[in-house]
């Protein structure tokens, strides 16, 4: 198939005592290389879950997860780890840098231990903080941090970035203007996307929409042209 | 933890189960600190109610008379008169010759009621022998006597022995194996008129043949009426604990009267003992005392690290709380009310931890450091009481402590405003320290590397908590392994290096003159003699002129040619050497503090009944008992008299425990000499005094690991708790569990170190403190502590502090980065 991700019958059950919780209950989709993919759905749905799954921080309890050829759901703990330094890159809605290293430092922190990484220099200032290099987190804007987050991500030249909600605590035109970051990395770099949100009126800037409900797959939408995010309002 | 207003309770026991690794570590560490506080100080009192029980029990004279003139119904009559005496017992003690198989040891022999006599004599009992084995004499021919002359002796219950002494001798068979309230010390057993010198052991046998031992045959006179020895018994002392001042209070007086009462009507001729003058009660009750001193300053130590683990521990665990803390607020539960859960959780895990501690301590400590001493003491197993004074002291303590600190870290968050305490803590805003500014170094360094090294000089609090915690372990380890030091070298310098004569010897009778020349010229016949020199030693008691205390173990030394005393005894101060002056005395160093005397002051010496002025023209180097030094010119100045010596020092060439004994038989027949003491055997006593203290050191140093061991767990587990979303992101970016592991660990070890290095530091201190308290009176402790007993804490501090980063490993593999990374805190 070719596929660059399978994500085959993927289910995820947390059991407490009697009770059987399925946070993922029999989900199937693919996605291709360089395709900029949103995942939506309300709380609660399952997303989170999808995710943290599908970026090896997390085991399956049933079905195969196919990463660029790779059989990834039948990896070793240690195994998931090479997995994540190497072909991941990772966004969180609450940014989680490194508090006592500054900008560069915490690029450079994740450079150093890639095979193939970027120059830490010049991916922040592709993300537009040349100038705040040598500030702390707690000296930036949430704006200013989560674009080093993403320069970060993206210094270890990954294989797949993973952003899950990662504009939840920014304000709509800083969320704006990280998405736009997102997907011209996305088209400048041809790295695949996948970005989890509960907010659905983003879903046109995407290739692909995959919609979860209930653990479930609901809808999977293609958009032949996505909407460039500028001129989407929220 | 919700508050709900009439379920404290449930809250309180659903808390405690959620963090129930926190309140365990605050329990066990507050254990740990109220068994080691009530358990040494308990040791002191526990060994002295032990001792006195065993007195007790077995009717120790309170008063024991002696007299060269003998005693008779009379005297009894007389003394059982004295206020305070509720009875006399008469009875003989005397000097004997063992004989065994060709072999004669000098023996002390007691004599022991036997029931059936029918004399009228009074067969109340004292200085009861205590029955190990066999039977007690039931008539004159039978005899009692220790296990360690049977041993020495190869010989059994049922084999027969003879004793003689210059009055005759008789055989007696061995009908049983005792131990003695009078010989509680296992090997000293105090020096004999006859054979080497040293008794080797006692006998007791019944007083007819007592008498017809002790008492010479003189006409007109019935040596069965007349005795050695009276003991004294007082009527309040037994209910009053022998090493209390109750005790002596009871028998001071008494004492007094005994003494006046041979003044008036015996011409002085009487000597009276009280039970101190046992040279194996008084040992005991140094021994004891040096225990009790031990446990002044160590317990403090632990209570004080415990107190901050406690803090670190609540001030996390209020952290924790912070979001709710902050809701109740809002929701209008009062500061109090909030507190009060905090300070609860605090209070229960110190008193279940006070609870556990104080019985295991009161039982453990005791129990350890008393056996120890068994090797030197016959005393039954030491008794434990439930000390409720030390136990509540304690309690209180770490109540106290362990509470305030919760309430300390709650206040603190509590003076945000509820809306500030709801969100999240804003993150420390990272700072550059100076490190950064050596940019050579700096630049070199990895990512973790710097992360490491800002987060040390960050986290302030943390820093101070760990470097202290540490720092107190290794300051415990170097102050216990420094004491064997300090105390162990003493006994070195003091009988090999200070001590040059390696025997010394007493006369009966003091001699001037020509006397003294023919004395030593008969002695230096002997081949094994090299020098000799005469002196005068006595007993003096000395006291700094103007004030009224008094110092009573000291010894006046007085030597036949002041140039010749450098070759017996060395005088000396700080590596330079005392002449003897002819217009002054040369004092004891220890002796100088107590009297608090330098140079150029005076003291007044007690001899016998003159007292007399001295001034004080130096100060030595010594480390056992007192003494003054004093030139015979000087003597003859102070109290208007040539001096008459009484014993000699003499440095022989014996090369072994066997040349030593055919020495001493040789010198005793020299009818002048009273006894004989080779310093190896003296410095063997003590040696074996000293080595129990091995086993308190072993505790102390146990207890500084688990001091150690208790304080990196906390704090490891605090940081991995603290940094959890840090831990996690970086587990995220896919590093290693190993990597991991040593960005946590890398801040332990550093942190480790610095402890370490201020703890050695810190021990030197320690050391110097417990040194001075817990020198006894007669004891100076050497001051220096061996390089390798620095190298030894180091060591024993790292490993302890390593051992946890090993066990908390696998917290590491655990870290579960979906959970962690979920809360916006």
């Amino acid at each position: 198939m070719g596929r660059f991700i399978e994500f085959n019958d993927v289910r995820k059950i947390y059991k407490s005592g009697e009770v059987e919780i399925k946070a993922v209950d029999g989900v199937t989709f693919s996605v291709d290389k360089g395709e900029f993919v949103v995942i939506a759905g309300p709380s609660g749905a399952g997303k989170t879950t999808v995710l943290n799954i599908l970026g090896g921080m997390d085991f399956a309890s049933s079905g195969s997860i196919i990463v660029d050829g790779n059989e990834i759901s039948k990896y070793t703990a240690r195994q998931l780890t090479t997995y994540r330094r190497y072909d991941i890159g990772f966004v969180f809605q609450f940014y989680n840098l490194v508090q006592n290293l500054t900008a560069i430092e915490n690029v450079e922190l994740a450079a150093q231990i890639c095979k193939n990484p970027l120059d830490p220099e010049q991916v922040l200032e592709q993300v537009g903080l040349k100038h705040r290099r040598n500030n702390f987190p707690a000296q930036l804007s949430g704006g200013e941090q989560q674009r080093v987050a993403i320069a970060r991500a993206l210094a270890k030249n990954p294989k797949l970035l993973l952003c899950d909600e990662p504009t939840g605590a920014l304000d709509y035109n800083t969320g704006k203007s990280v998405l736009k970051l997102l997907h011209d990395t996305c088209r400048s770099m041809g790295m695949t996307v996948i970005v989890i949100t509960h907010n659905l009126a983003i879903a046109p800037m995407a290739d692909k929409v995959i919609r979860i409900k209930n653990g479930k797959v609901e809808s999977i939408t293609i958009n032949e042209n996505p909407v460039p995010v500028e001129r989407i309002e929220w | 933890m919700v508050i709900m207003k009439n379920a404290f309770g449930k809250n309180l026991i659903r808390e405690i189960r959620n963090t129930i690794t926190r309140f365990l570590s605050i329990m066990v560490i507050v254990a740990i600190g109220v068994a080691f506080f009530g358990g040494i100080r308990a040791t002191c009192p526990d060994m002295k109610l032990t001792a006195d029980k065993y007195l007790d029990e077995n009717k120790m004279a309170d008063i024991r008379i002696l007299s060269s003139l003998g005693f008779t119904d009379e005297d009894v009559a007389k003394i059982k008169k004295i206020k305070g005496v509720s009875d006399v017992v008469p009875g003989y003690t005397f000097d004997a010759l063992a004989v065994s198989r060709d072999e004669e040891k000098p023996v002390k022999v007691h004599s022991i009621a036997i029931s059936a006599q029918g004399s009228g004599k009074s067969v109340s009992e004292v200085n009861k022998p205590v029955l190990v084995e066999g039977n007690l004499p039931e008539n004159e021919d039978e005899c009692i006597t220790e296990k360690g002359y049977l041993n020495d002796e190869g010989i059994n219950i049922g084999d027969y022995i003879e004793l003689k002494t210059q009055n005759g001798s008789k055989k007696f068979k061995i009908t049983g194996v005792v131990n003695s309230p009078m010989y509680i010390n296992t090997f000293e057993r105090g020096n004999n008129s006859l054979g080497s010198g040293k008794s080797a052991a006692f006998f007791q046998i019944g007083e007819k043949s007592a008498a017809e031992l002790s008492i010479p045959e003189i006409p007109g006179m019935d040596r069965y009426a007349v005795y050695t020895e009276l003991s004294v018994i007082i009527d309040e002392a037994k209910e009053k604990n022998t090493f209390m001042d109750e005790y002596k209070d009871v028998v001071e007086p008494v004492k007094s009267e005994i003494q006046e009462l041979s003044k008036n009507e015996y011409s002085n001729s009487w000597y009276v003992f009280d039970m101190f003058d046992n040279e194996s009660v008084y040992g005991y009750m140094n021994d004891a005392d040096r225990i009790g001193a031990v446990g002044e300053v160590f317990p403090l130590i632990f209570f004080f690290v415990a107190a901050l683990v406690c803090l670190t521990s609540m001030t996390r665990m209020v952290e924790e709380h912070r979001t709710q803390m902050g809701v109740l607020k809002a929701l209008g539960y009062g500061k109090l009310s909030i507190i009060s859960q905090y300070f609860l959780y605090a209070f229960t895990a110190s008193i279940a931890g006070s609870i556990i501690g104080a019985p295991i301590g009161f039982r453990l400590f005791p129990t350890v450091i008393f056996n120890a001493y068994r090797v030197m003491y016959n005393l039954p197993a030491v008794v434990t009481p439930f000390n409720m004074s030390l136990a509540i002291t304690s309690t209180l303590v770490a109540v106290i402590s362990t509470t305030a600190a919760a309430v300390m870290a709650c206040i603190k968050e509590l003076t945000s405003a509820p809306a500030e305490l709801m969100r999240p803590r804003a993150p420390k805003a990272g700072k550059r320290i100076f490190l950064e500014r050596i940019g050579f170094i700096w630049r070199r360094m990895s990512f973790t590397k710097k992360v490491t090294a800002r987060n040390i000089f960050r986290y302030k609090k943390r820093f101070l908590m760990t470097v202290i915690g540490i720092a107190g372990c290794t300051g415990l380890l170097v102050t216990g392994f420094g004491l064997k030091d300090s105390i162990l070298s003493i006994t070195d310098i003091q009988f090999n290096d200070i001590y040059v004569y390696n025997l010394i010897g007493y006369l009966k009778q003091p001699v001037t003159g020509e006397e003294a020349d023919l004395f030593k010229a008969e002695l230096d016949r002997n081949s094994y003699i090299e020098k000799l020199m005469l002196l005068f030693q006595q007993s003096i008691s000395v006291g700094k002129s103007g004030s009224n205390s008094k110092q009573s173990n000291v010894y006046i030394t007085v030597p036949e040619d002041n140039k010749d005393l450098k070759k017996f005894i060395k005088l000396r101060m700080n590596d330079s050497d005392i002449d003897l002056p002819d217009d002054g005395v040369v004092i004891t160093q220890k002796l100088s503090k107590m009297l608090d005397v330098k140079k150029g002051e005076y003291i007044d010496i007690t001899l016998g009944d003159k007292t007399v002025q001295c001034k004080v023209r130096d100060i030595t180097e010594h480390y056992v008992w007192h003494y003054i030094y004093m030139s015979k010119q000087y003597y003859n100045q102070i109290f208007n008299m040539p001096v008459k010596f009484n014993g000699f020092a003499s440095i022989t060439n014996t090369a072994s425990q066997g040349q030593e004994e055919e020495l001493s038989k040789e010198l005793m027949k020299n009818s002048n000499i009273n006894s004989l003491n080779f310093t190896t055997n003296i410095s063997d006593n003590f040696r074996k005094s000293m080595r129990s203290l091995d086993s308190v050191i072993f505790v102390l140093i146990l207890s500084a690991a688990a001091l150690a061991f208790v304080v990196m767990y906390n704090l490891t587990n605090i940081n991995i708790t603290e940094r959890i979303r840090e831990l996690a992101t970086i587990k995220v970016l896919g590093f290693y569990d190993k990597e991991l592991a040593s960005y946590i660990y890398r801040e332990n070890i550093i942190l480790s170190l610095i402890g370490t290095a201020a703890g050695l530091i810190l021990g030197i201190f320690l050391h110097k403190y417990v040194i001075a308290t817990t020198e006894t009176d007669i004891v100076m402790f050497g001051r220096n502590i061996n390089s390798v007993s620095f190298i030894y804490s180091a060591i024993l501090t790292l490993i302890f502090a390593g051992t946890v980063n090993v066990f908390m490993y696998g917290r590491f593999t655990r870290i579960n980065m979906v959970e962690s990374l979920k809360s916006a805190e």
